[in-house]
């Protein structure tokens, strides 16, 4: 039982930093604008989830 | 209402994907690009926008072929991806060994919003190219167009025979 949870915890981490390094990749190409637009709607985005978990009980 | 509240948050996740997703896609597309064709010969060939070299430290320059006696043509095109108009100065020179042997176009150039622009010029090989060619030398002229401040770079490769195609004269008898 705990082995599985050390692979999705390996599982996503994976996720997160293929991710991660797909965006670095597009910010790269994007304008200032875009950057500061991305990144404020990343802010946004965590603390949605953040909330949503928070309301789950988490 | 409490379920419906967890939700809110988890659509507003969403959302907030959504449009990381729509920035990148929409941003993507704006800009300045730029293409080359040359023609030399039969076939075009083409630099698309986001086949030129970035890499700095090791750049890879596309090159076309020519004849001695042949000639180049390029056609730049300018395609312009904004709300406003875009104008920049554009010069072309060619050089040779690092050094600047001709300038063949100098002039400014506009591009409306959403629309193209294109300029075209010729490369004569006879007007670059020494009288007295040596066969054992290979020569590899550089072409460098200047938009402002971005440079784009491109080779131009003379073809030369493995043996002079003049018929010597014969020998005295």
């Amino acid at each position: 039982m705990k082995l599985e949870y050390v692979l999705y915890g390996f599982g996503i981490l994976f996720c997160i930093a293929g991710v991660g390094y797909l965006a670095a990749e597009y910010v790269r190409y994007l304008s200032e604008i875009g950057k500061i637009a991305s990144l404020l709607l990343t802010v946004g985005l965590f603390t949605c989830l953040g909330k949503y978990f928070e309301g789950l009980g988490w | 209402m409490a379920v419906k509240h967890k939700n809110l948050y988890l659509y507003l996740a969403l959302a907030c994907f959504l449009g990381i997703i729509l920035i990148f896609i929409f941003d993507g597309y704006m800009g300045v690009y730029d293409n080359l064709t040359m023609t030399s010969g039969e076939f075009p060939q083409t630099i698309e926008s986001d086949r030129w070299p970035e890499d700095e430290k090791y750049p890879y320059y596309s090159s076309v072929g020519v004849h001695p006696g042949g000639s180049v043509t390029f056609t730049y095109e300018v395609e312009n991806r904004a709300f406003s108009h875009y104008s920049a100065d554009v010069e072309v020179t060619v050089s040779y060994e690092q050094e600047q042997i001709a300038v063949l176009l100098s002039q400014p150039l506009t591009v409306s919003s959403f629309d193209k622009g294109q300029l075209e010029w010729e490369l004569d090989t006879e007007e670059i190219l020494p009288e007295d060619i040596s066969y054992e030398q290979s020569y590899q002229y550089i072409v460098l167009i200047k938009r402002g401040e971005i440079e784009r770079r491109v080779i131009v490769q003379i073809i030369l025979p493995p043996y002079p195609t003049k018929i010597p004269p014969p020998l005295p008898r």
